[in-house]
């Protein structure tokens, strides 16, 4: 058996879960242990194709990379913590069982979309994913929240299938592995509308740049990931098993279809930038906790999207990988807040993060200087682009050092953190370094990338350095624009006047049966 | 309709805030009973009032009816009884029980709804409860020299949702006063109310949102005037809403439209009472069948070991004198020494006390705070401030998510796969306290105090072991309402602590002789901590402890051994049948304990009593000799402190059980804080109350059984008469049915039951000893 037919496999302990959790009362130890089997058997997959260096012919439907491996790794831990959580969290809950064949399906639709040798594979997984995660918050969720986010998800959904089925029609079922050459026959057709010709390169690129972004909750896109915290708690860690994030992975094998794309490449941007900014402000002024966190993924995600658009994908890639870990963490530990909000309270010590400022400009310079590297060495060495992803990395990881050290630790507590970021950013830096090698693409046209990228960085530098100093209403008028204010929307307000009673003692029907 | 003051308003605020309890912040639960402002009625008026606004279900359904059944905590006969002494039939239980509604239009935007079939209300609720949580919760929203007021005025003009309420162009805002009270004024008057029906518009007006109203009336009445952390009063809650209302209510052209009253016929839930006459006579039944024997033996003590009058702790007494010759005493948890605490590093000191005590004095610890990072403590704190600085700056949280997930992503696969392989939770259980200001006599003074309220004034063991009670749990936003009661939501130790130390001083105890409470000097006392999740029993001893080390020593392992007993005996009440004590580490753990589900009685009386009884975790105990209490001094203070409560607690787990809805936290995996003030459920709404569901119910089963506190005294009737004369929340609790009475005078002779003033009768359920019907709705005169 080769190494690509054990990875098949895989999903099925995911669907023996599926079947389990559907006949049998789900509080056993047993679907636990088959959603560990199925994350061993497809670790087991992945890692002996790569170690094997196994050439892929052209023909196949799968493929092994260190890329899909990080991800999916990344993904089974996350499903594999929510699974084991929810098993005790929702063991009373009449929607456990779903949770459970959802997950399965989220999981499943990430190893499949990661380790597809063609595009049209990793459409499939990407759809999988989107029906289980509607499917899992439509056990806990309202109605009005689940169709909404059905929709967007839809809509990304088909925005992919259409960027498919073009690419398609132009040049047959691409593998990931030639999708360079593809661009080109793309761009032979040329999509007239009236006096405007299109590039049929670009709409595919822009098609599959707005998948992406409906998928990561970017803001000028109807918002459904704030509303989503309406569910239980393992539902809102289980989107970070390859729901939100997935585009990363999109982007970066693809990034000859999209980002390569002057106009897939510009919209990115402009959308990630937004989210950034949008994202980041309207975190701060939420009061619950759930939402600070869904709305913080928005801006988090945002950010691994504008990596992607300035040409640092081992930025993106490390990324995705960090912050599903850490938001699946802080959401599954939600309930903490309490305690954290009262022993900060009570044992107050002057916060020193007064520097903030200098965290800001530490941050643009920071970005500064690696652009500058960047443009200098970047034409010059072929890999450089690699060189330089982890060293980006490493420059961000080395700013978050910054900032904790700077919240005012102390003695032994400075030290011990210290340890732990030290190690934090060595493990950081080796795992976007390794990252970077496995990602051996195209990327781009430098010059708009970077005008673009610093533009954007420019951006959000300045809305951190004015962060402090906007006018109150800020916050409530980006909120209101991004519409980050859900909890509003779950009642519609009546517009129309109704006629004037004629008595005064006149019961509408509904109110009579109550007095009847 | 004339001019309103701001003083008559104030004084209508005031009372229309009775129609909710307060509500305290999670950072200290207090159990409160919902119908706190009602006690002046009747049990089961309290429950038809409290329809009037809130639709209240206030009885035992049928589920609960049928598991007591099948567990035998009632039988048929009890359901018959029960019937026949209300003047029914246990069939009235077979009928389909009667629908509840709130009786009353409550606020102008209702009435409106009423008449146009509009539905402004829930629109109103949903945009007034989302600007509460804005302007409580998130402290960087407005800044604290601002206001909420000011806030909201300054906000509210530019936000989405509020403008598709009360229009683009609403002419409200300019209309609107700098204060929130004056603002108020110009909303009522707005409103063009007359000024009969203002109390019941604000009291509606409160009555729609029940938790931001319930913690506004926490902030205006209870909260410490110098309290910092986030509030919000009861004038400014009102003015947002009637603001709000009045714009909604103009936008949609219905102000002034709907009529004032709706009243329905006051509905009687005959079926629920009966369910709850039965329940609580099947337990008195076989509780005070089991009381009849009396087994005493103070001989050879080698330990006292004083608990806190906690349901909890009635299992680690029984199996601690099972293991060895130790004597168990029961008292409130603060041990008669109410104090401020400042624990070492704290910024601001916190009240370790009852709420009803408001204590005068502020002790701090001696020792270094703690140097780590997983109990409460500075180095926690800053580690907190640093996370949610960092987390929250747009320049640092994102190379801050990445860093720090590498770490998280593991721990939480650890913390969600093997709990068990973690180390116990780390609970910050204080130093030794610096008692320096207190004289000598005034210590001698609090010891006094504690050592007779407990009746232990001789035959002291060598060995005297005070015993405090906390949690230990993660993740759990409700956390505190596992703690100590007495202590104010907090870990018992502190307290402990402070009566150990003053206890131990040999200047005290010379004055404490010269008072009469001779302990000899071979006596030491010793505090301790009993963690109710794990049942682990920790001994706080310092240096070398001489003669009493094999002692101490031996009670040690005692206290664990009989704390594993426990612990094992309460595993079987969970269905799952985990370990309790994997339970405290487990962050996905809805339900770490059962905490005080089950409570249902409040004995009063020697340990002799109850000695060698399971009481099934279900009593509150305090230690009580009659002997020693001729005056019924230290009576009283039990009635009217530990009872009250523990009257609290009980009605607080009745009507979370009731009516989970409307008293009940909702469901812990939709939980999502606003700091530490309460908790969502979900997104959006209002602030929840009461206690979560999973704390109450395995799933639709309903583990706690509600019912009345049923208080069971060893004392002369005629004492405890007197007592209850001369307090008047005594009268009402006892003489409205909020708490039953029972007492015998000696072991000797048979339990009597006050149904009334002075009444003392054999058989409370003969249908003329049955209470009094409501005669008339009392909210409707």
């Amino acid at each position: 058996m080769t190494s690509a037919q054990l990875l098949l496999l895989s999903p099925l302990p995911l669907a023996a879960l599926v079947l389990e959790t559907a006949g049998r009362r789900w509080t056993t130890t047993r679907s636990c242990s088959l959603a560990l089997a199925a994350g061993i058997v497809a670790m087991l997959g992945l890692a002996s194709c790569a170690s094997t260096g196994q050439q892929h012919p052209s023909s196949a439907l799968v493929r092994i990379t260190w890329l899909g491996l990080v991800v999916d790794l990344s993904a089974l831990v996350v499903g594999l913590t929510v699974l084991s959580y929810a098993r005790r969290n929702l063991a009373f809950d009449p929607s456990g069982r779903r949770f459970a064949s959802a997950t399965a399906l989220v999981l499943g639709g990430t190893i499949v979309a990661t380790s597809g040798a063609r595009l049209s594979v990793l459409c499939l997984g990407w759809v999988l994913t989107s029906i289980g995660a509607v499917a899992a918050f439509a056990g806990g969720g309202t109605r009005r929240t689940r169709n909404r986010m059905a929709l967007v998800l839809g809509l990304g959904d088909l925005a992919l299938l259409l960027a498919l089925g073009i690419l398609w029609w132009a040049c047959g079922d691409a593998s990931l592995s030639s999708l360079a050459g593809t661009e080109h026959a793309l761009n032979h057709h040329v999509l007239t509308l009236g006096p405007i010709g299109v590039h049929l390169g670009a709409v595919v690129a822009v098609l599959m740049v707005l998948a992406v972004a409906a998928r990561a909750g970017q803001a000028p896109l109807p918002g459904w990931l704030p509303s989503t915290v309406e569910a239980s708690t393992p539902t809102s860690a289980l989107l970070h098993a390859g729901v939100v994030n997935a585009g990363g992975y999109l982007l970066v094998v693809a990034t000859p279809l999209t980002v390569a794309s002057r106009a897939g490449d510009a919209l990115l941007i402009a959308i990630a930038s937004l989210s950034v900014v949008l994202g980041a402000a309207a975190a701060r002024h939420r009061p619950d906790r759930k939402g600070q966190l869904a709305i913080s993924t928005v801006a988090q995600m945002g950010f691994m999207l504008l990596s992607i658009g300035v040409g640092a994908p081992a930025v993106a890639i490390a990324h995705l990988v960090g912050h599903a870990q850490y938001k699946s963490s802080r959401f599954l530990g939600a309930g903490g807040a309490v305690e954290l909000a009262t022993t900060e309270r009570r044992f107050a010590r002057p916060a020193s993060l007064g520097q903030v400022p200098a965290m800001a400009s530490a941050l643009v310079s920071g970005a500064i200087a690696a652009a500058g590297a960047w443009w200098v060495l970047g034409p010059a060495a072929s890999r450089a682009d690699h060189v330089l992803g982890a060293g980006a990395s490493f420059m961000i990881a080395a700013t978050a050092t910054w900032a904790v050290l700077a919240g005012g630790a102390q003695g032994s507590l400075r030290r011990r953190l210290l340890g732990a970021v030290v190690v934090g950013v060595g493990v950081d830096a080796l795992l976007s370094r390794a990252i970077a090698e496995s990602t051996s693409l195209h990327l781009g046209t430098t010059g708009v990338s970077l005008a673009a990228g610093l533009g954007a960085l420019a951006v959000l530098g300045i809305a951190v350095h004015v962060g402090g100093r906007v006018p109150a209403t800020a916050p409530v008028v980006t909120a209101s624009l991004a519409g980050f204010q859900a909890p509003i929307g779950t009642v519609a307000v009546p517009r129309r006047t109704p006629a004037r009673p004629t008595s005064r003692l006149e019961v509408p029907p509904a109110r009579a049966e109550v007095l009847a | 309709m004339t001019t309103l003051s701001t003083s008559t308003l104030r004084i209508d605020v005031a009372t229309a805030a009775r129609v909710i309890a307060p509500l305290w912040p999670l950072e200290n639960v207090i159990a409160v009973n919902p119908l706190l402002s009602s006690l002046d009625l009747p049990f089961h008026h309290a429950i038809g009032a409290a329809s009037t606004w809130l639709a209240a279900r206030g009885y035992p359904d049928a589920a609960i009816v049928q598991r007591s059944l099948e567990l035998g905590q009632m039988s048929r006969v009890d359901l018959e009884v029960a019937a026949a002494s209300l003047g029914t039939t246990a069939e009235v239980l077979d009928q389909p029980r009667a629908r509840v509604a709130p009786r009353r239009l409550r606020g102008a935007a209702e009435r409106a709804d009423a008449l146009a079939g509009t539905a402004l209300a829930p629109a109103v609720d949903a945009v007034v409860a989302w600007w509460c949580a804005q302007l409580v919760g998130s402290a960087s929203f407005h800044t604290p020299n601002r206001g909420i007021w000011r806030s909201f005025t300054t906000l509210a003009p530019h936000d989405r949702a509020t403008r598709k309420l009360v229009g683009r162009k609403s002419s409200l805002w300019a209309a609107l006063a700098p204060d929130p009270e004056h603002s108020l004024v110009l909303l009522v008057e707005r409103l063009g109310l007359e000024d009969t029906t203002i109390l019941d518009e604000l009291t509606g007006q409160l009555a729609r949102l029940p938790g931001w109203s319930g913690f506004a009336r926490y902030c205006s009445e209870w909260r410490p005037a110098d309290a910092t952390g986030p509030s919000i009063t009861l004038t400014e809650l009102l003015a947002i809403r009637l603001c709000l209302e009045v714009g909604a209510l103009e936008a949609a052209g219905l102000l002034g439209t709907g009529f004032n009253r709706l009243m329905e016929p006051p509905v009687r839930d005959l079926a629920g009472e009966v369910a709850l006459v039965a329940l609580e006579r099947g337990y008195r039944r076989q509780l005070l069948a089991k009381l009849d024997g009396s087994v005493s033996s103070t001989h050879g003590v080698a330990a006292q070991v004083v608990c806190c009058i906690d349901v909890r702790s009635e299992g680690l007494r029984r199996h601690l004198e099972d293991i060895g010759p130790y004597a168990t005493v029961g008292a409130a948890g603060f041990f008669g020494f109410p104090f401020n605490l400042t624990h070492a590093g704290a910024a601001e000191p916190y009240p370790s006390a009852p709420v009803l005590l408001n204590p005068a004095i502020t002790l701090a610890e001696t020792a270094e705070a703690p140097r780590t990072l997983r109990a409460p403590g500075p180095q926690r704190a800053t580690v907190a401030a640093s996370v949610e600085t960092t987390t929250h700056h747009p320049a640092a949280m994102f190379p801050a998510a990445q860093v720090a997930g590498w770490w998280l992503g593991p721990l939480a696969l650890l913390r969600s796969a093997a709990p068990s392989l973690l180390p116990p939770t780390a609970s910050n259980h204080g130093g030794t306290l610096d008692l320096g200001v207190l004289s000598d006599e005034e210590q001698a003074a609090i010891v006094e105090g504690a050592l007779r309220s407990m009746s232990l004034t001789d035959s002291f063991a060598p060995l005297v072991v005070v015993l405090g009670h906390g949690s230990s749990s993660v993740a759990n936003a409700h956390g505190t309402s596992l703690d100590c009661g007495a202590c104010g939501g907090h870990p018992g130790a502190p307290n402990a602590r402070a009566l150990v130390a003053a206890a131990n001083n040999p200047a005290v105890r010379v004055l404490l002789s010269a008072r009469g409470v001779v302990i000899p000097p071979t006596t030491l006392f010793v505090a301790g901590i009993h963690d109710t999740t794990t049942d682990v029993v920790t001994l706080f001893t310092e240096g070398d402890l001489g003669a009493h080390h094999h002692a101490v020593e031996t009670l040690r392992q005692d206290l664990l051994t009989a704390g594993a007993a426990n612990a094992a005996e309460r595993s079987h009440a969970f269905s799952s049948g985990l370990d309790p004590r994997a339970r405290s580490r487990d962050w996905a753990e809805p339900c770490p304990e059962w905490g005080l589900v089950g409570n249902a009685s409040f004995i009063i009386g020697p340990r002799s009593m109850t000695q060698g009884v399971n009481l099934e975790r279900r009593a509150f105990l305090h230690s009580y000799d009659p002997e020693l209490d001729p005056s019924g001094s230290i009576l009283e203070t039990i009635l009217t402190a530990p009872v009250v409560v523990a009257q609290w607690i009980n009605a607080q787990y009745y009507f979370s059980t009731t009516d989970p809805e409307l008293f009940g936290a909702g469901d812990k995996t939709l939980h999502n804080p606003i700091a530490n003030v309460g908790v969502l459920e979900g997104v959006g709404g209002d602030l929840k109350v009461g206690l979560p569901r999973q704390s109450l119910f395995e799933g639709d089963v309903a583990i706690h059984t509600p019912q009345r506190l049923l208080c069971v005294i060893e004392a002369p009737e005629e004492r405890i008469d007197a007592v209850i004369a001369r307090n008047p929340i005594l009268r009402q609790l006892f003489d409205g049915g909020w708490v039953h009475l029972t007492a015998r005078t000696s072991p000797q002779e048979r339990f009597k039951h006050r149904i009334a003033p002075t009444r003392w009768v054999d058989d409370p359920d003969l249908p003329e000893n049955a209470a009094p019907l409501p005669a008339t709705d009392p909210t409707n005169p």
